[in-house]
């Protein structure tokens, strides 16, 4: 019973009465009035509280390190703009809550990895009988070719188009720059955000790793400890970078990749061994040495995208 | 309905099976009682959106229940 529409609407609570007295919050004379006397609506009432403590004892079972750093209850709000930062860094530690004490989405990519160093120079991808892979690391970037040292000790020769997928991810907070449009997934922190993940630039649209809400915004103040959030509503939020914070570039160029990092690339092999690639990835925050078997659900450029998006986020979604 | 029949322990089992965009709206307006406008906009998704999300969580969370009360 919203009251500035009840005369034109059902007589009985409408669903934002029903959620906002399930969550605690503050309901109109008039819709407590109609509560008192309604048994519909009561019936209604005890079923959102029900799933609303259903929701509460779940966050609560869950570990410290994913509670709220800000509880509401405990709390006056704060004037804006922090309250809105506020908002903003509670709901994501909450969202953590439920996504990390919960369950954990299932994706369709699969990164398998090893430590053998006599794999073959390329390999077969599953999924993609026309795909190869070759990953290693990267030895040195030629124009639109690249050179991929194997873990079997050959050297691959990378060739690459306008169309090839290019991306990178590792520590790489120089690439947060002031005006570069990011998306944010960390935990609440002193009415800021403890960056887990930041991806500059337009997302990988079919990847979401678990556990974090996407917070998007543009970059203010960066500096090597963080940088301010500039929401699309305006509000500032406070976000905390570290080494351990994942920097995903998914649209990167050949010359921003850098020599010495772990690399992957999918594509098809020609008759001189050389690697035609569909897509590229460097991802500076995998070991040395090791070795991942990509899987991709079939041969799509969206699938390859999937599975590149799946590598370069492999650390942060627990491998 | 099978909502009204439920333990909160079932209610949380059930919660659990929910896919994620239902799971995060619910923790959104209950774990961090955020009001509907402040889902929205966390989300960046219109209020009815949020709503109709609400809705189809509470309505699959009582199929789940429902199933679960007729395999006992």
């Amino acid at each position: 019973m919203s009251t500035d529409s009840a005369d034109t609407r059902s007589p009985h609570l409408d669903l934002g009465d029903l959620i906002a007295g399930a969550a605690g919050q503050p309901v109109g004379e008039r819709a407590r009035e109609h509560l008192a006397g309604c048994e519909e609506c009561q019936l209604e009432a005890n079923r959102w509280n029900l799933v609303a403590e259903g929701v509460r004892g779940l966050a609560a079972a869950a570990p410290e390190a994913a509670q709220p750093a800000w509880s509401r209850p405990s709390r006056q709000p704060a004037p804006t703009p922090w309250r809105r930062a506020m908002l903003v860094a509670a709901s994501v530690a909450a969202a953590l809550v439920l996504l990390v004490g919960i369950g954990s989405l299932t994706g369709t990519v699969h990164v398998h990895f090893s430590g053998s160093s006599t794999e073959p120079v390329l390999t077969a991808v599953t999924g993609c009988s026309e795909l190869q892979q070759a990953d290693g690391t990267l030895e040195q970037v030629n124009g639109n070719s690249l050179v991929i040292q194997t873990a079997s000790g050959e050297p691959v020769t990378v060739t690459t188009t306008a169309s090839t997928f290019v991306s990178m991810s590792g520590a790489l907070l120089s690439d947060i720059t002031d005006g570069a449009s990011v998306v944010v997934r960390g935990h609440g922190s002193d009415g800021g955000i403890q960056a887990a993940i930041v991806t500059v630039g337009e997302p990988f649209s079919a990847v979401s790793p678990a556990g974090f809400v996407p917070v998007r915004g543009t970059v203010s103040d960066a500096s090597s400890t963080g940088f301010d959030l500039v929401t699309p509503t305006g509000t500032q939020v406070p976000v905390t970078t570290s080494a351990g914070t994942l920097v995903v570039v998914p649209h990167a160029s050949l010359a921003q990749l850098q020599p010495g990092t772990a690399i992957f690339a999918l594509g098809k092999a020609g008759p001189d061994g050389t690697l035609s690639a569909r897509a590229v990835a460097t991802v500076s925050q995998l070991p040395q040495g090791m070795h991942a078997s990509l899987s991709v659900k079939d041969c799509s450029s969206s699938s390859i995208i999937e599975a590149l998006g799946g590598i370069s986020a492999v650390r942060a979604s627990g491998g | 309905m099978a909502l009204d029949r439920a333990a909160l322990a079932e209610v949380r089992g059930a919660i659990q099976e929910l896919v994620p965009a239902h799971r995060e709206v619910l923790g959104l307006a209950f774990g961090s009682r955020l009001s509907l406008p402040e889902v929205a906009d966390v989300l960046e998704i219109p209020v009815g959106t949020v709503k109709s999300r609400l809705a189809a969580a509470r309505t699959a969370l009582n199929r789940t229940l429902d199933e679960k009360g007729q395999n006992q």
